[in-house]
């Protein structure tokens, strides 16, 4: 293969890349899912089916919508006590959950444009509390 | 053996002369059309001689169009390496396990802590 037309294929790699991290907003939601009846509620189309077909629940219900410039420095108050600080570009984002003031979870993640990440698990009444982050 | 006389041998040698030699000119002429005259002569064509430059163009076009489609195609969401990605995660409340799992028919991650500990202590 010529230099030229190495050099062309990692361009168009790094160019690919840098791609999946052109976002300028970042999408936090919360949401409650439980088995007490069936349906998905508005506002969540665009996570729709991987919520459906990833977790064992019917019910699909947005309860709060936050979002924030990226790169991230600030917390999304949601609902239910749930507060989503976010820090860091969609390279290096780093989430901390936090319930009632205290924090539950921390993790760090490499966010692409619109692949949405899901932190689930929170108990909430009968059913469970997902966080949804997406940047666009 | 009859030998010659010396007037013979000049003689002779005056029969057998060999022609006046050309001048370079000609020389070269002669030659050249010698040589012409053994290998196919195309008429020449003016845009011939660059004819390859178009040629290699469009090669190139193509080659640099394929190299970008594969690498779009290897790289672009079909990819699990472009679905989101857990560098760390660390749960702070008490819990049993937790899972991440990747959706490439839906492009996204699920991360999920299974019986996280409430705030009222009960367990999910």
């Amino acid at each position: 293969m010529s230099n030229n037309l190495k050099t062309i294929l990692l361009l168009a790699l790094i160019s690919t890349a840098n791609w999946a991290f052109a976002g300028s907003m970042l999408s936090v939601r919360l949401v409650e899912a439980n088995n007490a009846g069936q349906g998905m509620g508005t506002g969540l189309g665009d996570v729709a089916h991987l919520l459906q077909n990833n977790l064992p629940y019917k019910t699909f219900q947005l309860l709060a919508s936050r979002s924030m410039s990226l790169p991230a420095n600030s917390a999304a108050s949601l609902s239910s006590g749930i507060v989503a600080r976010c820090s860091g570009g969609q390279e290096n984002l780093n989430v901390v959950l936090e319930r009632g003031g205290r924090k539950i979870m921390q993790t760090t993640v490499e966010l692409r444009d619109g692949t949405p990440l899901i932190i689930g698990g929170i108990s909430s009444g009968q059913g469970k509390l997902i966080v949804v982050l997406l940047a666009k | 053996m009859k030998k010659n006389s010396w007037s013979e041998i000049e003689e002779g040698l005056r029969s057998q002369k060999a022609p006046p030699p050309q001048n370079d000119a000609e020389s070269f002429q002669l030659d050249f059309k010698a040589r012409a005259s053994l290998m196919r002569q195309d008429s020449a064509s003016p845009a011939a001689a660059f004819a390859w430059f178009p040629v290699l163009s469009w090669r190139i076009g193509i080659a640099t169009a394929a190299a970008v489609l594969i690498a779009g195609l290897v790289l672009w969401p079909a990819s699990s390496t472009l679905v989101t990605q857990v560098k760390s995660l660390q749960v702070l409340a008490p819990h049993s396990g937790v899972i991440i799992m990747t959706d490439e028919d839906n492009p996204g991650t699920v991360v999920w802590v299974t019986d996280l500990e409430s705030d009222d202590g009960s367990k999910g």
